[in-house]
């Protein structure tokens, strides 16, 4: 049965679609660099300021990808339409995640392992003024202590980050849609808690280095740094726990009015009126979108964001609020997302195609509802956190070049620009092509995690560059002596891309508003 | 005949649905139709009975025996074949059966060649392609070959015809009444009064969450026909006034 399992697995996860390519790049490509990076560099003693942040950042996609990998245990939600072959095949659950884990535990630690071997190749070929700065045989006597705690570190955040997802599923199974990868976002709060030491030494490093800059703050590590240190420094152990004991409450006695049924609650726009609501002066196509994605969860998060961010505003110094603007936006991030994009089950090409609409129309709508109620809250929050928590701290710098601009900028700029570019190349409401092919919600979510892992990283190394001499010089003795003009043009092409993309997006909803004889 | 699988009042509630103490047994040898209008409750069983749901109260008991959430011997003796499947998708449907094979404990030397064999009978002898590629049709060959590959005591199947070629069904419903005559107890879900009156040899039918009734295919055969008993026991009398009040609708 092991080989049954194991093959099925094996071939499951090396075949993958789409979503799962990005996540074997993700487990097999990424994390393989970044604790290479990691041990190699911190060991040069090169960089200084970079090991930890690497640390941290490897730690969290570690128990990402652990958690994200154990795909083949289902969803109460799912077993009411689909069924998956694990429910009625004679395997025990526990055994099946037990077989899970360990495929993922062997997976992972063979890939690192060549990943050492070839990286190891790979840096043996740098030459600089001559000189060979990591010879082959010295990086690996460097790493091998490594190469025996990876297999301690590897089996048991596999371990950790499988039994806290299986925990978490438990838990979401109560709930769908929006709310239940909100769970998962409980779930990385509970890790931030279990390992609190961690990243207030991160935290302590980079507040002691003067690095607390935007770079940083944006970085998978550095949010997380600052967002544990700011809720648990300024936020005290019974504040925290009172005020989730009140949000408990809240929640409770919400579900306890409107679900009624605890067990099956199917998120909590089915209990509510507001979709029955039209606004008349808009067209039939407007409120179909608009009574889509405006349930009333949603509109109590955007009412209570609004207020915390206006609050924040008027009262810089109640820095406890900045963690609830954290939380909330992270809610309303997952909530608004999930209304956003269909689920895999939509399909709105046959709807759209019977019915005499044109698809640019559609695109241009769903963009206008992106730029003004996701982007507008999101860089409201940013400003008003920046310009009083982060200028109260004198730690902001002030832009003066382009360049320093655009470091400054670059991770809001052009992740904002990831979607409207997923919703310009899968058009028709990211329902499916001409090809019959359709991307899945999944699918999205992961490019944005890529892509927030990606840009967070090369915004770390922009900053970099900006304050540190030894850096600069690394660089700028790349690619023969052409290093800084090749990753400038790469950045520049990137925020060029995000440029046009805003711009079309932008011009597609004001397009979408114009009317045509023959369409609504 | 040996009583396989009794289901005792069983109830369960979800959202606005309830499903309200449901009682049946299934026998060897027999063939047992589920019939009932969408939404009446025929999967919500089924799937109570393969613990995909956990059911409220009630009793199941399969071959004496109660079962429990997560048996996984009761599955080793059960087959079963879900309406809206999802096979691994990434495997061949060669592949799919082989790794079925090794769960099920089948020495897999042996019945490599037979696989091959079964799958060219059902057209689906592509090697290389992966089952995501298949029509829902192609899907549903590969569930029902996987459900009856172990030779199970007891044949669970939801809606196994939908989609289905002629060709393809007329091979099933002769494999269904071949293992049927070896002693194994079948039940399926259909909408399709043909093959209920062609295959069954018990009727349940079921609507709005509730047994509405039961009777051997010869009793109703006898008493007018499937088509009459659906009828009757769903109230679905009022076909011809619904359809000129449609017609209405769509001309004003």
């Amino acid at each position: 049965m092991i080989q049954a399992l194991f093959t099925a697995y094996y071939k499951e996860w090396v075949r993958g679609g789409n979503g799962r390519r990005l996540l074997q790049v993700l487990m097999l490509v990424m994390l393989p660099v970044m604790i290479y990076l990691f041990s190699v560099l911190t060991s040069q003693g090169l960089f200084s300021r970079i090991p930890m942040v690497l640390n941290t950042g490897v730690f969290i996609v570690f128990i990402a990808s652990s958690i994200y990998s154990f795909s083949y245990r289902t969803e109460a939600e799912d077993k009411l339409t689909d069924d998956f072959p694990m429910d009625f095949i004679p395997v025990n659950q526990g055994y099946a995640f037990l077989m899970q884990m360990a495929f993922v535990t062997i997976l992972l630690y063979i890939v690192v392992l060549l990943s050492f071997f070839s990286g190891a190749l790979i840096l043996n070929a740098i030459l600089i003024d001559g000189k060979r700065m990591y010879p082959f045989m010295q990086t690996l006597s460097t790493i091998k202590p490594l190469i025996f705690g990876l297999a301690y570190t590897i089996f048991f955040g596999s371990l950790f980050g499988g039994f806290l997802g299986s925990i978490v599923k438990k838990i979401s199974d109560n709930f769908s849609g929006g709310l239940k990868r909100f769970a998962l976002i409980a779930m990385y709060v509970i890790v931030f808690m279990l390992f609190r030491k961690y990243f207030t030494d991160s935290y302590g490093i980079m507040s002691n280095e003067g690095f607390l800059v935007s770079g940083y703050m944006f970085s998978i590590s550095g949010l997380s740094s600052v967002f544990v240190n700011l809720f648990f420094d300024e936020f005290s152990l019974p504040q925290f726990s009172a005020s989730m004991i009140a949000s408990a409450a809240l929640l409770v006695s919400y579900i306890g009015v409107n679900g009624k049924k605890w067990k099956f609650i199917k998120d909590f726009e089915l209990h509510t009126d507001l979709r029955d609501q039209n606004v008349k002066f808009l067209s039939p196509m407007w409120n179909l979108v608009l009574k889509r994605i405006f349930t009333t969860p949603i509109i109590v998060l955007v009412t209570l964001y609004t207020a915390l961010i206006l609050f924040v505003a008027i009262a810089p110094g109640f820095v406890a609020l900045y963690a609830a603007i954290g939380i909330a936006s992270y809610v309303y991030l997952f909530m608004f997302l999930d209304r956003i994009f269909p689920s895999k089950n939509e399909n709105y090409r046959h709807i759209l195609d019977m019915i005499p609409v044109r698809k640019e129309k559609v695109n241009g709508m769903i963009m206008g509802i992106y730029y003004i109620f996701f982007l507008l809250p999101f860089f409201a929050a940013n400003y008003v956190m920046m310009s009083n928590a982060f200028t109260m701290q004198n730690m902001l710098p002030e832009p003066n070049t382009l360049s320093q601009f655009i470091a400054l900028y670059f991770l809001p700029f052009t992740l904002s620009a990831v979607i409207p570019s997923i919703f310009a190349a899968n058009p028709y409401f990211l329902s499916e092509n001409d090809k019959g092919k359709k991307q899945s919600r999944g699918f999205v979510i992961i490019v944005l995690i890529l892509s927030y892992i990606f840009i967070s990283n090369l915004t770390l190394f922009m900053n970099m560059y900006l304050v540190n001499p030894m850096f600069q010089d690394f660089v700028q003795k790349m690619f023969w002596n052409n290093g800084y003009y090749v990753f400038k043009t790469f950045v520049y092409f990137i925020v060029f891309f995000a440029l046009y993309i805003h711009i079309s997006s932008i011009f597609s909803f004001f397009m979408s508003f114009k009317e045509n004889k023959n369409t609504v | 005949m040996n009583e396989i699988l009794k289901m005792k009042g069983v109830s369960k509630s979800f959202g606005s649905f309830k499903l309200k103490n449901i009682d049946f047994d299934i026998k060897e040898k027999e063939i047992v139709a589920f019939l009932g209008p969408n939404g009446a409750g025929k999967t919500t069983t089924i799937k109570l009975i393969m613990n995909g749901l956990k059911k409220d109260k009630g009793e199941i008991i399969f071959m004496g025996s109660f079962v429990n959430s997560n048996d996984v011997d009761f599955r080793r003796h059960i087959g079963y074949m879900p309406e809206s499947g999802t096979p691994y998708e990434f495997l061949t449907a060669r592949e799919y059966l082989e790794f079925l094979i090794g769960v099920y404990g089948i020495e897999k030397s042996k019945s490599r060649e037979k696989i091959k064999e079964v799958l060219s009978i059902f057209n689906l002898n592509d090697e290389k392609k992966h089952i995501r590629t298949y029509s829902k049709g192609m899907k549903q060959k590969v569930l029902f070959l996987g459900a009856i590959i172990h030779n199970p005591k007891l044949l669970i199947l939801d809606e196994p015809f939908n989609a289905i070629e002629p060709q393809t069904a007329m091979l099933m419903k002769n494999i269904l009444l071949e293992m049927k005559n070896d002693g194994c107890g079948i039940i399926f879900s259909s909408h399709i009064l043909e093959i209920v009156e062609k295959l069954a040899d018990r009727v349940i039918l079921i609507n709005n969450g509730e047994k509405m009734g039961e009777g051997s295919i010869a009793n109703i055969k006898e008493k007018g026909g499937l088509e009459e008993f659906f009828k009757t026991l769903t109230n679905a009398y009022q076909v011809d006034e619904n359809t000129e009040k449609i017609i209405d609708v769509i001309k004003s």
